[in-house]
């Protein structure tokens, strides 16, 4: 384990570039964790007003009650459907009356004018769209309805999210990266003596790039760590506030965004930090030795 | 064959220097070499080869069957382990203690902890400097230093030995001292031992094998028999 305490004075050696190392991954960490809480808190946004947001879609008049039936067991089969509940020409008529409170006799008709339809419950909010398409291209419905424009409103939202955090991240991720490369290179280059003599008395590359790799792990591993310890921090206290001041809004709970921020945090920062030295040593080490 | 041979093996720097030219030579395992000749002569340059720290212009140069020029990167380190090297410069890390400099040798090589421990004792026992162990390197004296650098030449037992000028900083006594540890290495563990010097007091105190080099030019080759030790 020479090579971890290796790692280690060289970390003590240099603190001005530990630090700066050290910060722009854990602004990169605290940004993601950023993200993180908000798609987390879409997330359950979206099962939360899934109950409340269905797909209604009306049979063509000549379907019969068969062929009705038998699409909507097809349609229960699709992956973004929660349920599906089936209504017969009675079960409409009758839900009629009920709703205007009026008896079979206040309504006489020869014959049932109510079609057959569905109302299908989404598994996520942001999928009704292309699920009520896909039953749509059935070409089996005369007409399909869902919750309109709260729903694009909130799909909308829930995808301009996902493209401006990946883009965003995707950002911050290669800053970060950019940083920690530079930085190993200049703790390369201010070592350089060090390592000609390594290399003169008989060390491999291996040898001399383990400590190197091993300090930029550690350094991303920390940074990763002190940013997954300050966001629980500023969220506890935030979710604190939103569940005490909006109690019926689905706010996630912190015991919810624990793990990923924790997973999230400490391994992209050990990547970063492996990733960064790696790059870092394949472009002076050669330069240095040689 | 030999242990380490030189075939018309010539060095000329980027600058148009002409190192070495011609130079041709080979050693046997247990042998005592002193390299001499004026500064400039050319004794780093060939001790560079060997380590190849550079490679030559032309000619060929061999250690134990391995062809020098012709060895995979690769394949360096393992080279090197087997050489034990006192370097002009000496090539101390100055910022690490007297002991982790020391150890160098045998922390590449992934010795085991006690084993360094064992062999370090013994090295610095042998230098007296074991109330200079965990003193920055910084903090020494010339002639501590190149006593380190003795002692991290030694630690890993190596086949061959070069010691480039090892005697720069030191006193009579203490270079008499330097040359007599190389020297009974030498006949201890029938390694060969190659010292850089001009000092020639020291030449007339043990019997060896002299090259000369001359702007380039081996221009001797001849041993030398000390019938009584002079001492000091
Ligand atoms: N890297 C180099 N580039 C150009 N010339 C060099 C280099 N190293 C040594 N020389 C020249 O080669 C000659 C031999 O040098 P060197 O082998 O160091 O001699 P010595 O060790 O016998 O004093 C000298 O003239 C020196 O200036
Ligand atoms: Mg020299």
């Amino acid at each position: 384990m020479g090579f971890v305490r290796d790692a280690f004075y060289n970390l003590r050696k240099r603190p001005s570039l530990i630090l700066i190392g050290f910060l722009s991954i854990f602004f990169t960490q605290l940004i993601v964790n950023i993200f993180i809480f908000g798609y987390l808190e879409m997330e359950k946004m979206g099962k939360f007003s899934a109950q409340s947001f269905t797909i209604k879609a009306y049979f063509q008049s000549e379907i019969t009650d068969e062929k009705a039936q038998e699409t909507v067991q097809k349609l229960k089969n699709l992956p973004n459907v929660s349920s599906i509940v089936f209504l017969s020409k009675e079960d409409a008529q009758k839900k009629f009356l009920e709703y205007f409170e009026l008896t079979p006799e206040d309504f006489p008709v020869d014959e049932n004018p109510f079609p057959l339809s569905v109302e299908i419950t989404p598994k996520r909010v942001e999928s009704i769209p292309e699920l009520a398409n896909q039953v749509k291209n059935t070409g089996l419905f005369d007409d399909v309805i869902y919750g309109g424009k709260n729903v694009d409103v909130f799909v909308r939202f829930y995808h301009m999210l996902l493209s401006v955090g990946s883009i965003v991240l995707f950002l911050v991720f290669i800053f970060s990266l950019v940083v920690i490369i530079n930085l190993i290179r200049i703790s390369i280059q201010s070592r350089k003596g060090e390592i000609r003599v390594f290399h003169l008395i008989g060390a491999t590359e291996t040898f001399i790039r383990r400590p190197i790799i091993t300090e930029g792990f550690f350094e991303g591993l920390f940074a990763g760590i002190s940013a997954f310890f300050l966001s629980i921090l500023v969220f506890h206290f935030l979710l604190d506030f939103l569940h005490a001041a909006f109690p019926f809004f689905p706010w996630i709970n912190l015991t919810d965004i624990m793990a990923p921020l924790l997973v999230v945090d400490t391994f992209m920062g050990g990547i970063i930090g492996i990733l960064g030295s790696l790059i870092a040593c394949n472009s002076v080490l050669k330069e240095v030795l040689r | 064959m030999a242990f380490i041979g030189f075939d018309k093996v010539y060095k000329i720097y980027s600058s148009g220097v002409k190192a070495l030219q011609n130079v041709s030579f080979s050693i046997e395992e247990g042998e005592f070499i002193f390299l001499v000749g004026p500064t400039g002569a050319g004794k780093t340059t060939l001790m560079k080869l060997i380590n190849r720290e550079e490679l030559p212009t032309s000619g060929d140069i061999w250690f134990d069957d391995i062809h020098i020029n012709h060895l995979d990167d690769g394949y360096l380190p393992f080279l090197r382990r087997n050489l034990g090297i006192i370097f002009q410069d000496l090539k101390l890390i100055p910022s690490r203690t007297v002991y982790e400099n020391l150890i160098f040798p045998l922390q590449i090589m992934g010795i085991k902890k006690h084993l360094i421990s064992k062999l370090s004792a013994r090295i610095l026992a042998m230098l007296e400097m074991e109330n200079r162990k965990h003193h920055l390197v910084e903090w020494l004296s010339g002639g501590e230093k190149q006593k380190l650098c003795l002692g991290r030449a030694l630690i890993h037992q190596p086949q061959l030995v070069l010691a480039d000028e090892p005697t720069g900083n030191l006193d009579q006594y203490a270079a008499y001292e330097m040359v007599e540890t190389l020297y009974l290495y030498c006949r201890e563990e029938k390694a060969s031992v190659i010292v850089s010097t001009h000092n020639d007091r020291l030449l007339k105190s043990f019997s060896g094998r002299i090259l000369q080099l001359d702007q380039g030019h081996l221009v001797t080759d001849r041993y030398s028999r000390v019938r009584v030790k002079t001492g000091f």
